[in-house]
């Protein structure tokens, strides 16, 4: 995200079903290239007669059966169980190390799976020493995969080298793309919301030209200023808690509507100057006491 | 001496040329030229783009292009004139072997190949053990980047600062899942925007 931007989307949860990894992604093409290319390995063996290469291939291919035992996981993301339906809406401001914002408007439970009760990764084998002991498995037939890679013929060799140069390039190629590609999130709803004056593209991003005017945003959008305390976004002077309180009055001026085009909702941002205010502000209060206001006009 | 020298070298250089070599070895030789005029070509180019001031708009292909330039040369040297490079050096009474022709290039160490690549297993470490393709045997490079000490107990989280509007949560970080399912959204948007535009303008 671009510095002092501010998006605003709305997450709702669409099924009940979890978070998993995509079935058909990039990630599942290298495995069936890897899958191909053993069982092409181990026709060449059985024609070229090589016992050794035949060896190699099925300990390096169980290899990876034998690892995959070992660390496949599920995710469970933190359920409430007791549900109360008088509890306030989950509403949640990420601000990002640029100053840049993104409103996240949620049910409270949406926002504890996806942002504060910390998930949890459950192990199909959950004990440590049984993980330790198919690893110790796995090593003794990844060194005698080598051995035999390494006493098959020169035909079979050249083979091999071939199939892990392609491979490798393939996992290399995987790894550059981004990792939103290889996760099935369509338990997730994500509906994008704008601001008056965003730009029409794929975010719907609003740039301002500073921090203050960004904050003044999401004050307008979010309607409080109780976050920002905790959040630590604005310095904690009395000019700026009169800012802040100026800015909330000012914000409860104006709502939101539906855009009619794509149903997408529009914030409206009421008529109010963040950055004269305060100046002003910083004016006002540095007036009395010498040097010992805030200039922070950032 | 030094005139001896050069003698020697010259006659282990053109001895026999072409005459005694094998024409497949010729043919090589013509392919090795037209690899090495590419090669410069591309390091000509490179610095054609540097000095046009390109490269401030593309640095990626001005350094890929002197890295594919050198590596072709690299190639060129390495597999056709390394029986040249014998002879030559023999000549001037140092013997020092380097390989000769592709037929006896070892290959014993291709179980190296076996275990290289760790970077990109560890990329996507975590989504492909989730995945239920983990079970197929296949053929894994770097396969011991997945046999660690101690399996992760979290998903790697990114910089920034979560903060509950009415709750009063507070975290210093963004929580894996919750990046990922924003960035989802993102661009599912740009589509439906598309779309509604279009209709819109007819």
């Amino acid at each position: 995200m671009q510095e002092f931007s501010v998006r605003c989307v709305e997450i709702i949860r669409a099924s009940e079903t979890a978070v998993k990894a995509k079935v058909v992604a990039p990630l599942t093409g290298a495995a069936l290239l890897g899958c191909t290319l053993s069982i092409v390995l181990i026709g060449l063996s059985i024609y070229y007669q090589d016992g050794m290469a035949l060896i190699a291939t099925a300990l390096l291919s169980l290899l990876s059966t034998l690892i995959g035992l070992g660390n496949k996981w599920t995710l469970q993301l933190p359920k409430r169980v007791a549900t109360n339906p008088l509890v306030p809406p989950g509403d949640v401001v990420i601000r990002y190390p640029k100053g840049s914002f993104l409103i996240v408007k949620c049910a409270e439970d949406v926002a504890r799976e996806l942002f504060f009760a910390p998930e949890n990764i459950n192990y199909l084998v959950p004990h440590a020493a049984v993980y330790r002991i198919i690893s110790l498995v796995s090593t003794i037939m990844l060194m005698f995969g080598v051995i035999a890679l390494g006493n098959a013929t020169n035909n079979l060799q050249i083979a091999f080298a071939g199939s892990y140069i392609f491979l490798n390039s393939a996992y290399w190629i995987v790894a550059a793309l981004p990792t939103k590609l290889h996760w099935d999130t369509s338990c997730f709803k994500v509906k994008m919301q704008r601001l008056e004056g965003s730009e029409k593209n794929k975010h719907f991003a609003d740039h301002n030209s500073t921090f203050t005017r960004a904050l003044w945003k999401v004050i307008a959008i979010t309607k409080s200023i109780d976050w920002i305390n905790r959040s630590g976004a604005a310095p904690e002077t009395d000019a700026w808690n009169r800012w802040l309180r100026d800015a909330k009055a000012a914000a409860e001026r104006e709502g939101s509507y539906e855009d009619p085009v794509d149903g997408t909702v529009v914030w409206k941002i009421p008529q109010w100057h963040p950055q004269e205010r305060l100046r002003e502000l910083l004016a006002e209060f540095a007036g009395p006491e010498k040097g010992s206001g805030s200039t922070d006009d950032g | 001496m030094g005139a001896q020298v050069v003698k020697r070298f010259v006659a282990n250089y053109c001895q026999g040329w072409p005459s005694l070599r094998p024409a497949w070895h010729l043919l090589g030789r013509a392919f090795g030229h037209i690899f090495e005029e590419i090669a410069w070509g591309w390091v000509r180019l490179r610095f054609c783009l540097v000095s046009n001031r390109c490269h401030v708009l593309c640095p990626h292909i001005c350094s890929l292009s002197t890295f594919v330039g050198l590596f072709l040369g690299f190639l060129y040297n390495l597999l056709k004139r390394t029986d040249l490079w014998t002879a030559s050096l023999s000549g001037a009474m140092v013997h020092i072997e380097f390989v000769r022709g592709f037929q006896n290039l070892q290959l014993n160490i291709v179980g190296f190949l076996a275990i290289l690549g760790e970077g990109s297993i560890l990329t996507n470490a975590q989504v492909s053990t989730l995945s239920q393709w983990m079970f197929v045997p296949r053929l894994l490079p770097a396969p011991q980047a997945l046999l660690t000490p101690s399996r992760p107990s979290k998903l790697a989280s990114s910089r920034g600062h979560v903060t509950g509007v009415h709750s009063g949560n507070d975290r210093d970080y963004i929580n894996h899942i919750g990046n990922i399912v924003m960035h989802v959204g993102s661009s599912d948007r740009v589509v439906k925007y598309i779309v509604a535009a279009a209709n819109t303008a007819q």
